[in-house]
């Protein structure tokens, strides 16, 4: 009604015409609409496409599997493919240690990248600039290129040679600390921003700080606050949306992580790990379907796949509106 | 924070100039040398009065005679030019200079001459001395926090006397700043070196070594032997870099025109707008190799296993394919289209952070630029090109670096799994760090060959403003 109003006061002058150029003009938004609601819905509906097709195989009973009849909605539904599933996965134990490897060094990297950003965006000092070149290049080199090496350090961790000297005064029994096989190889990098893409974080977090008004630091540092002091204190409350972006980012990609887990805690089964080799532990030897039909395991892996993907899918929907507005308000873009 | 610096050391200079001109009149009028005493009176005129004030209720009546001549030769002196005064200043300056210098006997004289004061003129020159000493040690001091301030450095400690204990920040608040700073950063930079640099070093010394793994490693020197192996002696290497390439030529304009597509799509006013939003980000949490590998291998196997099984239907473009070379089009487009509609399952599952990106910038545009398009009547055409492009080409650099750092990083890429089988089935480890490094160089020499690119386009852009 209102563009009606709108078109009528436009083209007040010549009645006839207006009328019709306004019914031309509806129906080319009308088209326009039409076309761009279909290219949305196939869109989504490409994104959407394996989890419903996971979801609709994980709720069919095997013999479903080979009816051709049946595309999406199966004709006996049930939910043993779920409970086979939690079996194979051990879901409890790989969902608890999937957490405790993803949730502590996230933590713990929220915090250490916050400080580098704000360092590297409030203060000015000598080779900074090298420093902040070589944040980037942390981001570019390919992580292969150093897992190697990492590798044999967390084996034998002995920085500055602290572990020798422990072992000189015979605090510990090896000239060296092991750390592989345990959370330690990711919450120590964590601790000092070197952790899972650390780089892009600090980066983030540098580009959401140098866009933040100076003056209310020049207030506190008037006022008499420290730098600690006023980063903690103005920074920290005002910058909800950097640390809510990083550490949902953060979250998600150590969750999903299963290059570098399997590699340094090979005897920790998380998530990835399980869900990746869930066929082979299946069909394997000594696996509970040793020797079963491929076909007819599709359901408890598609089980499998949705188990997974759930615990992300259910913080999501209720996270989903403040990721979106976050990476708009980082300043990332700006 | 400069700002309140700058202020102190202006505070600071400004009291040190009354303390100068206040000392330089008393000396002065001790001295009757009463032209300089007006101008020095000139530039400081409540300090002067004050002292002349305290001065004239010490004086005999013969010196106030002397003063009031004083204060009318002031009158003269304000006449007088800046210049005038100034080089004034600087004789007498040159005097005190050439005071210091004197001989013995100049000494013997004004030690007589001193012996010839009052009491009270004796203690006023006391004063002015002390007064004079002050003023010096605060101009040291000033220049000292200059040059502090030009090398950036630490300012040498200057020693405060113990009449001033409110002054106890000594070290230029500059070099406190870049001090800070740096604390900030160091925790972030002794990661660097443990976890990053320390095994960059390593790795490298591995590519070009003969590495055998046995409770720690050994590394023999190989020269390039690793990589003469990996580009000469086995093709696979090359084939998977030559594949990744691939992917990331096609894959790299095809995430970024869709992306900027979906987004401008998603910025439009449109019922359900939320959910639409929710379904297309929803690849950035879910997107993981494993969902995928697991998803697609099952699906593959599915669909060789029992075509009618697996919905293998839904991507099906061998048909499009020949619908197309028999329409008479080009072999190579031809090819290419196929290849995108191949890849559209991943171009979408793969632009969830590229459409945030370009939406985050979308809205970051002034909505007046579109109200006065609409005004000026322009076609949504000319409205997207006009504005809406030229707005989002910053970010078009940030998701095209983005792309492809987010490609090769990616442990499911062609080379990464060549890497993997040699660090994993044949424990190849100088070969795999060799092929590490080639291909870092590979994606740094991409890098920045785009950034000179957009340089170059950022230039003539300038040139034709």
């Amino acid at each position: 009604m209102q563009l009606f109003k709108a078109f009528k006061h436009q083209f007040g002058k010549n009645r006839k015409s207006a009328d019709k150029r306004m019914w031309g003009y509806l129906f080319a938004k009308f088209v326009g609409g039409l076309a761009i609601a279909l290219i949305l819905i196939g869109l989504s509906y490409i994104i959407l496409y394996p989890l419903i097709f996971s979801i609709s195989q994980a709720i069919r009973t095997q013999n479903d599997m080979y009816d051709t009849t049946i595309i999406y909605i199966p004709k006996h539904f049930t939910l043993d493919n779920f409970k086979s599933a939690w079996q194979v996965l051990d879901f409890p134990t790989a969902l608890k240690n999937t957490f405790n490897i993803s949730f502590w060094p996230t933590i713990l990297q929220v915090c250490s990248c916050a400080l580098a950003g704000y360092g590297f965006a409030r203060f000015k000092f000598r080779g900074k600039n090298i420093l902040f070149f070589l944040v980037l290049l942390t981001i570019i080199v390919p992580p292969s290129t150093i897992m190697v090496p990492l590798y044999t350090n967390f084996r034998q961790f002995d920085p500055l040679y602290i572990a020798t000297a422990m072992n000189a005064f015979g605090w510990i029994s090896e000239p060296y600390l092991e750390l592989t096989d345990s959370l330690w190889c990711f919450v120590l990098p964590a601790l000092f921003s070197a952790g899972l893409k650390s780089g892009l974080f600090v980066f983030v977090y540098r580009q959401f700080f140098s866009g933040f008004p100076k003056e209310l630091e020049e207030a506190a540092y008037i006022d008499g606050c420290g730098a600690m002091k006023t980063f903690l204190r103005i920074l920290v409350p005002n910058a909800a949306p950097a640390f809510v972006t990083v550490f949902l980012f953060c979250i998600v990609w150590y969750w999903n992580d299963y290059y570098t887990v399997p590699m340094f805690i090979p005897n920790m089964d998380t998530l990835p790990s399980v869900l990746s080799g869930m066929h082979s532990n299946m069909t394997g030897y000594g696996g509970a379907y040793q020797g079963a039909d491929a076909i007819s395991l599709y359901p408890i892996l598609r089980a499998g796949i949705v188990l997974y993907i759930s615990p992300l899918l259910i913080a999501y929907l209720f996270l989903q509106k403040k990721f979106t507005e976050s990476i708009a308000r980082t300043g990332i873009v700006g | 924070m400069s700002k309140q610096n700058e202020l102190n050391n202006e505070a600071l200079e400004a009291q040190v100039e009354a303390t100068e001109t206040a000392a330089e009149a008393e000396e002065a009028v001790t001295r009757d040398n009463k032209d300089i005493a007006a101008t020095l009176a000139k530039q400081n005129p409540k300090r002067a009065q004050e002292i002349a004030k305290e001065r004239l209720a010490q004086m005999t009546p013969e010196q106030i005679a002397a003063l009031r001549a004083a204060k009318a030769a002031k009158a003269e002196a304000a006449k007088a030019a800046q210049l005038a005064a100034d080089e004034e200043a600087e004789r007498l300056r040159q005097e005190e200079i050439q005071k210091k210098q004197l001989s013995d006997e100049q000494k013997a004289r004004i030690v007589e001459q001193l012996s010839q004061l009052t009491p009270e003129q004796l203690e006023a020159v006391k004063k002015n001395r002390a007064a004079k000493q002050e003023r010096d040690r605060r101009l040291a001091e000033i220049e000292a926090r200059k040059e502090a301030k030009k090398a950036g450095v630490k300012a040498p400690v200057a020693a405060a006397p113990k009449a001033k204990k409110k002054r106890k920040r000594s070290i230029s608040y500059e070099s406190k700043q870049a001090f800070t700073g740096f604390m900030f950063v160091l925790p972030w930079f002794i990661g660097f070196l443990l976890f990053f640099a320390v095994p960059c070093f390593q790795s490298l010394r591995f590519s070009f070594s003969k590495v055998s793994v046995f409770e720690g490693y050994a590394c023999t020197w190989a020269g390039i032997d690793n990589y003469k192996e990996l580009l000469a002696g086995s093709a696979s290497f090359l084939q998977a870099l030559t594949k990744t390439l691939t992917d990331l030529a096609v894959n790299v304009p095809v995430i970024l025109i869709f992306s900027l597509f979906v987004a401008v799509l998603l910025n439009r006013k449109f019922v359900g707008r939320g959910l639409v939003r929710g379904i297309f980000f929803l690849p950035v949490i879910v997107t993981t190799g494993v969902v995928m590998t697991t998803f697609n291998s099952t699906s593959d196997a599915s669909a060789v296993l029992e075509g009618e099984v697996s919905n293998g239907v839904l991507f099906e473009v061998a048909d499009a394919t020949e619908f197309l070379t028999s329409l008479g089009l080009n072999a190579k487009l031809t090819e290419y289209m196929t290849l995108v509609a191949d890849r559209i399952f991943n171009v979408v599952w793969d632009s969830g952070i590229q459409i945030l990106l370009f939406l985050a910038a979308l809205q970051g545009i002034s909505p007046s630029l579109y109200e006065a398009s609409d005004v000026e009547g322009a076609t949504a055409w000319e409205t997207f090109w006009l504005i809406t492009f030229p707005n989002v080409t910053p970010i078009i650099l940030v998701n095209i670096v983005y792309t492809i750092v987010d490609t090769f990083g990616d442990t499911d890429n062609a080379v990464m799994k060549e890497i993997n089988k040699m660090i994993n089935s044949t424990f190849n480890f100088g070969g795999a760090a060799a092929a590490s490094w080639t291909f870092f160089l590979v994606v740094l020499i991409i890098i920045a060959v785009i950034f000179g690119i957009f340089q170059l386009l950022g230039e003539r852009k300038g040139g034709i403003k």
